[in-house]
């Protein structure tokens, strides 16, 4: 049989090894790039986010040249006069809780209805549709609800004696995100169902207890970890979603505003506001909304994944800080209620 | 015993993190002969058999104390991949890969530089019919070798082997996938092969070690119980654990 | 305290109690009732999107420059009738007879009332009109309507008749009367998307040149050459993490990096495709470095092994066995990818800009279809008409993507039991 020559493969044994090492460096190298995507634009949203802060801007009229810390955190209305982005933390919160309301138990339901209840087929188009729903970009959410949802607002408030601008309102911007982040949690909700051990099922039907109790108190029990994921997720696309919210939700320049039919506005819509006409300080304060975006999804994130943790794993010590944080909670509780119960021996 | 010794096995250790796997094993592995580990599954035979061509240096937190010598060379002077050209290796699954069984025969070489079409064919066809295999394929050797039977597809593993023209065959346990016909096939095509190669394979199946080898190496819970000849091994076991074993008290 | 249930007492009256059924049914049709609201959303949208857009969507829509461009025309200085007769084949549109042209109310791409030319005869007097910059004679009125004319009327006054406050018919009854057209302004028809739909495949191509490459060898690296160690764990962390920023982020990224990066480079002023597309890259490479890695994963763990067994070297094994049989899984990564740059608008706003061009070069400012839907929206009055369009055409092309991905997910799976 023929041979290839010792020596020639020796030779191309050692350039081999050579070239093996040179290729993982530099694959290291790219991988290294992108996992500092992230760690570059925290750092670089930082700093830019505090420049309008230090820095002197050139104004002109009433305009501030330098944003005022205390009343970017505090202040309740916003314009050139000075940005106070308070009440927009409070109306984005606000606004993704009410579309969290819609969201979270539509979508457990239809989650269990194309696992569980739905005939194989049906199932199998309701979760295509999600799917599709899934994949349609938010402009055309926004689209759809400065098209179709706004009037349907407009008139209801009417209806009930109410004015609005047009329909555009909190409750429109809470539809939308809710519409939006729908397909996300149902999508997640129905991985982790359809994980849910069998025996659990049947174990449940076994005690006697009838279909429908057992989707609901075991099915939806054994799933609850990825239910919460599922909410992460959603949540996190309605916290960080702008364009459609910004042609819904009316964009207002103070608040807080609880009414649901007045106009509201959000972080991320206040920072599409006014883009192609500002400049200066107008324009680099959208940064410092930045900054304030992914400190609030990043605590949202924080919060439910330690819901999640005790939900999952009832028995594991919460730590440290979340044991400190807890006492805090406890300690402010103890105390608003110190004055109630003044309040109340007053009377 | 006056035969050449090619691998010759000095106090090795394997750590897996803080476990230990192999306790101190000394063997020597003589040329052109079979030489089978047999053991209880977990016994750290396969994970030996992983250090002959340096298959270990893959897996993390693997560390190895003591040394093997190929051909009086400690194998960690010898770069990896002229070692394993030199030493190959079939494993327990099938794997050929997903491209035509020319393709497949012909990978190792072609990795070399060889790039002439016709030696390509040549080494190609002569492999495989050393490995038994040629008069089943000839028709289709641009096909896809997924296609082949589970036992082809072992025999092709061998021939893919065979290609590079190594100098031992390692074979970890390369019947347990496959149905007894094909598994006689093999057993037949190891008898060959000594011929030219000098072969380890693993095997639980202590029928197939007297079938086949010439060496038998007894390992229990990462020790080398006993090594002899395998009539030896089989008639006169020298341990108590080899009896227990060969008797089917345990395995 | 404790209710000891005897055995004898549960019959099978109370096990199935009426209050029991009736939440069993309840429980059932509540979660078909959110299911179908769910898909509703759905249908509701496609129909809506369908039933505005649908009429606006034309061949002269896609292709069509979004700025209408007018063309100054005038009658020769000494113009005269020479009495020649005209035979029209359209029996639509208000005809003129004296000049040999018929128009029609419409509506341009911006949705303004205006008028269009319906027919012009062969012979017509508008095809001696002459251009005002180039003092030729203009001959293509093809989707052209009238902006505003001028006439010489035949009492000696000068009458100005404006596209978008006067009708055909009114048009139509002074051209009769006219001797002479001192002006005629005519206008393209504009609201076209031919810019966006070109700055759309540029930033698709551009993108995944940049994001693809990067993505696959992050993936490759994650999965066959890193060790399984603290390091490799956190950097594949920080690659998850970075899909949980908000696209306007990365927006902020384009404009405080790329911007500058690329005008720096290319000379270039403000937002243009390319720092749009390096944005764009880096916001999906996480995605693309996740679905290749999981598809590298899948692959079965005796190829890296047996390879190596082999004498192949890591590199060689990646590119010759490795990479060929993930290909299914970076296709579908890159669909993923065009899916996302279709639908991205926040970021894009802020790292290409909100301006809507029909002259797309990499260098400059565009906006993609997506961003174009969102300015036509933002407008004081929004297009809905056009904005629908626009959505139709991307949601055929994101269907058609996911039944892709699908389809090649379904292939792969089939080729891989076939193999087994």
């Amino acid at each position: 049989m023929k041979c290839i020559d010792e020596s020639q493969i020796l030779k191309n044994s050692k350039r081999k090894s050579t070239i093996d090492k040179v290729v993982g460096f530099l694959f290291l190298f790219v991988t290294l790039i992108c996992a500092s995507i992230i760690i570059f634009t925290i750092v670089l949203i930082a700093y830019q986010g505090i420049l309008p802060f230090i820095k002197e801007y050139p104004a002109s009229g009433n305009q501030v040249s330098t944003a005022n810390l205390g009343i970017f955190l505090t202040g309740l209305s916003w314009s050139s006069s000075g940005y106070g982005a308070f009440f927009l933390v409070i109306n984005t919160l606000y606004v993704v809780l009410l579309s969290a309301i819609i969201s979270i138990p539509a979508s457990i339901l239809t989650a269990l209805f194309v696992v569980k209840i739905a005939p194989k087929v049906v199932g199998e188009i309701f979760q295509s549709g999600i799917e599709m729903l899934a994949s349609v970009p938010s402009v055309i959410f926004g689209l759809f609800g400065q098209g179709v949802i706004c009037p349907i607002i407009r008139d209801f408030a009417f209806g009930i004696g109410l004015q609005t601008s047009g329909g555009t309102s909190v409750l429109s911007g809470a539809i939308v995100l809710a519409m939006m982040s729908i397909p996300t949690i149902t999508l997640v909700t129905i991985t982790s169902l359809r994980s849910v051990p069998k025996t659990y099922i049947e174990g449940s039907l076994a005690l006697g207890a009838t279909k429908s109790e057992t989707n609901f108190k075991v099915v939806l029990k054994g799933a609850t970890s990825g239910i919460i994921s599922g909410i992460i997720l959603g949540l996190g696309r309605a916290l960080g979603e702008a364009t459609a919210v910004s042609l819904v939700i009316g964009n207002a320049v103070s608040g807080p505003t609880f009414n649901i039919f007045d106009i509201g506005s959000t972080l991320t819509s206040i920072m599409l506001m006014g883009i192609g006409e500002s400049t200066g300080l107008g324009y680099d304060i959208r940064f410092s909304l930045g900054i304030m975006l992914m400190v609030i999804i990043v605590l949202t994130n924080l919060i439910l994944n330690y819901v999640k943790n005790r939900v999952t794993n009832p028995f594991k010590k919460p730590s440290k800080i979340l044991n400190a944080c807890k006492t805090l909670i406890i300690y402010i509780k103890t105390y608003f209620k110190k004055d109630k119960d003044n309040e109340e021996s007053s009377k | 015993m006056n035969e050449e010794v090619i691998f010759s096995v000095k106090n090795l250790s394997l750590y897996y993190g803080e476990k230990k796997a192999l306790n101190d094993i000394s063997i020597d592995i003589y040329k052109n002969k079979v030489t089978a580990f047999i053991g209880p599954s977990g016994c750290g035979k396969s994970t030996f058999l992983r250090c002959f061509n340096r298959m270990n240096d893959l897996i993390e937190n693997c560390r190895v104390e003591g040394e093997i010598l190929y051909k009086n060379e400690n194998i960690l002077k010898v770069n990896p991949i002229y070692l394993r050209t030199k030493v190959g290796m079939v494993f327990q699954q099938p794997n050929p890969f997903p491209m035509s069984i020319f393709n497949n025969v012909t990978y190792g070489l072609k990795c070399q530089g060889v790039r002439k079409k016709d030696e390509l064919k040549e080494i190609c066809i002569e492999s495989l019919t050393k490995s038994a295999l040629y008069e089943e394929v000839k028709d289709r050797l641009k096909d896809n070798a997924l296609a082949l039977s589970g036992g082809q597809q072992q025999r092709l593993c061998i021939a893919r082997c065979i290609a590079l023209s190594p100098d031992v065959i390692l074979m970890d346990e390369p019947t347990s996938a496959l149905d007894p016909i094909a598994t006689s096939k093999i057993e037949e095509l190891i008898r060959e092969l000594k011929k030219d190669y000098t072969i380890v394979i693993v095997t639980h199946n202590m029928q197939q070690a007297t079938r086949i080898s010439d060496y038998t190496a007894f390992f229990m819970l990462g020790d080398l119980v006993e090594y002899n000849t395998t009539d030896e091994f089989f008639s006169h076991p020298k341990d108590k654990r080899s009896d227990d074993y060969i008797s089917g008290k345990f395995s | 305290m404790k209710k000891v249930v005897n055995n004898s007492e549960i019959n099978s009256s109370q096990i199935m109690s009426k209050k029991r059924t009736v939440k069993d049914i309840l429980r059932n049709v509540s979660t078909l009732v959110f299911s179908i609201l769910t898909l509703g959303i759905l249908i509701w949208i496609i129909i809506y999107i369908f039933v505005t857009g649908a009429p606006n969507l034309s061949w002269s829509f896609i292709t069509s420059d979004y700025n209408e461009t007018s063309v100054s025309l005038r009658s020769e200085s000494d113009f005269t009738f020479d009495g020649r007769d005209f035979t029209f084949e359209d029996p639509n549109g208000f005809k003129s007879e004296r000049w040999g042209v018929s128009f029609i109310d419409g509506k341009n791409n911006l949705g303004e009332d205006v008028i269009f030319f319906n027919e012009i005869c062969e012979n017509s007097y508008f095809y001696e009109l002459i251009d005002y910059s180039t003092n030729e004679v203009f001959l293509d009125y093809s989707d052209q309507y009238v902006y505003s004319i001028n006439l010489m009327l035949d009492d000696g006054t000068y009458q100005i008749v404006n596209g978008n406050r006067y009708s055909a018919e009114e048009l139509v009854s002074y051209l009769d009367q006219a001797y002479l057209i001192d002006n005629l302004n005519i206008m393209t028809v504009g609201g076209g998307i031919r810019g966006s739909i070109l700055t759309t495949l540029a930033l698709i191509g551009v993108t995944l040149i940049i994001a693809l490459p990067i993505g696959i060898i992050g993936a490759i690296y994650l999965a066959l050459f890193a060790k399984k160690n603290k390091i490799t764990m956190v950097l594949r962390s920080l690659i998850d993490m970075t899909s949980a920023i908000p696209s306007i982020i990365f927006g902020f990224i384009g404009v405080i990096i790329f911007i500058p990066f690329v005008n720096s480079i290319t000379g270039s002023s403000g937002g243009s495709i390319l720092s749009g597309a390096f944005t764009l890259a880096i916001m999906l490479i996480p995605t693309i470095v996740k679905t290749t890695e999981e598809s590298i994963l899948a692959l079965p763990k005796g190829y890296m092994d047996s390879s190596l067994a082999l004498g192949a070297s890591r590199t060689e094994t990646v590119f010759k066995v490795i990479l060929p049989n993930a290909v299914p899984g970076i296709i579908t990564s890159a669909i993923l990818s065009i899916g996302r740059i279709i639908g991205e608008s926040a970021a894009l706003v802020f790292a290409i800009g909100a301006s809507i061009q029909d002259n797309v070069s990499l260098t400059n400012s565009s906006t993609s279809l997506a961003v174009h839907i969102w300015v036509l929206l933002s407008h004081e009055n929004p297009n809905y008409d056009a904005a629908c369009a626009i959505s139709i055409i991307i949601l055929i092309i994101v269907l058609i993507l996911s039944l892709l991905t699908k389809l090649i997910s379904y292939l792969h799976e089939r080729k891989l039991k076939r193999s087994r």
